[in-house]
């Protein structure tokens, strides 16, 4: 797997962040807070072209309504379920955006899906995955990728 | 400006817009919001607007299609439509263009980058 795909994966996940609520994202460090799976929110979206994949975004409902509240500059405890899964698919949906136009060459054309909740909260993907764990604000969260195009060099 | 409509599937990046606008001085601004580009068309049809920002991914009627209707429309076809997107690129955006956009801003959109795109239409 080539260093320019984690570059721009890291890239486009830290530009949203710190574009949309000025949060800065690190890689996974010793200490990173840990959620069960019950305390996390995975939306997918779906790659159709020119490589098929896919994206998850798995970040911890309690993150997700800190982002929230920067966004909407409402207090956490007045931001809501739906504002909550609405910022998740929001998320992914502008990350997919700013990693394919990073990722792919040139000005190459690209189609997306829409963002969905992934209620099992799996990633169950029929492609090759790679996965990377990221922390804001010491909140651990996950990126996975997955689409044999993307792990082929 | 006095009415701005704003269509986006999703409410999180309406709101994001909604407080950009409010940053670069068009918080006075009526702004409507749309879940997709049908809804927005209703909005547009219903009551004269003076900028439309629009995302192109959206259930119902995407933005390009969106685009295509305001720029056929006799009634509205000078209406500004400037498109926000997470699926701009270069090409992409010579085709928006050619479909008679105003302009294409690529997400997370900041106010500075808004502000620099509506200059035209504020000046």
């Amino acid at each position: 797997m080539s260093e320019k795909l984690e570059r721009d994966i890291f890239s486009a996940l830290s530009t949203t962040l710190e574009n949309m609520a000025f949060m800065e994202v690190e890689l996974e460090a010793e200490g990173a807070q840990t959620y069960p799976a019950e305390e996390i929110l995975v939306s997918r979206l779906l790659i159709h072209d020119p490589i098929q994949g896919e994206l998850y975004l798995g970040m911890p409902k309690l993150l997700l309504r800190k982002i929230a509240s920067s966004v909407y500059i409402m207090p956490e405890e007045e931001i809501s379920d739906q504002m909550v899964l609405d910022m998740v698919c929001e998320l992914i949906n502008t990350v997919a955006g700013l990693f394919l136009n990073a990722y792919l060459p040139g000005d190459q054309t690209y189609s997306l899906g829409l963002p969905e909740e992934i209620t099992d909260g799996q990633e169950d993907s029929p492609f090759e995955m790679k996965r990377w764990n990221y922390q804001v604000d010491n909140d651990l969260f996950s990126l996975v990728l997955a689409g044999d195009g993307f792990f082929d060099s | 400006m006095n009415r701005i409509v704003i269509a986006d599937d999703s409410a999180t990046a309406r709101m994001f817009i909604r407080r950009c606008l409010e940053i670069v001085g068009l918080g006075e601004a009526t702004l409507v919001e749309a879940e997709h580009g049908r809804e927005a068309l209703s909005l547009l049809k219903e009551e004269d607007a003076d900028l439309l920002l629009t995302d192109l991914n959206m259930p119902v009627m995407d933005g390009a299609t969106l685009l295509k209707w305001v720029k056929s429309s006799p009634r509205l076809h000078d209406l500004p439509v400037l498109v926000i997107t997470s699926a701009g690129n270069p090409a992409k955006e010579q085709e928006l263009l050619s479909l008679g956009a105003f302009g294409v801003l690529n997400k997370p959109v900041s106010p500075a980058v808004l502000m620099d795109a509506l200059k035209p239409l504020l000046s």
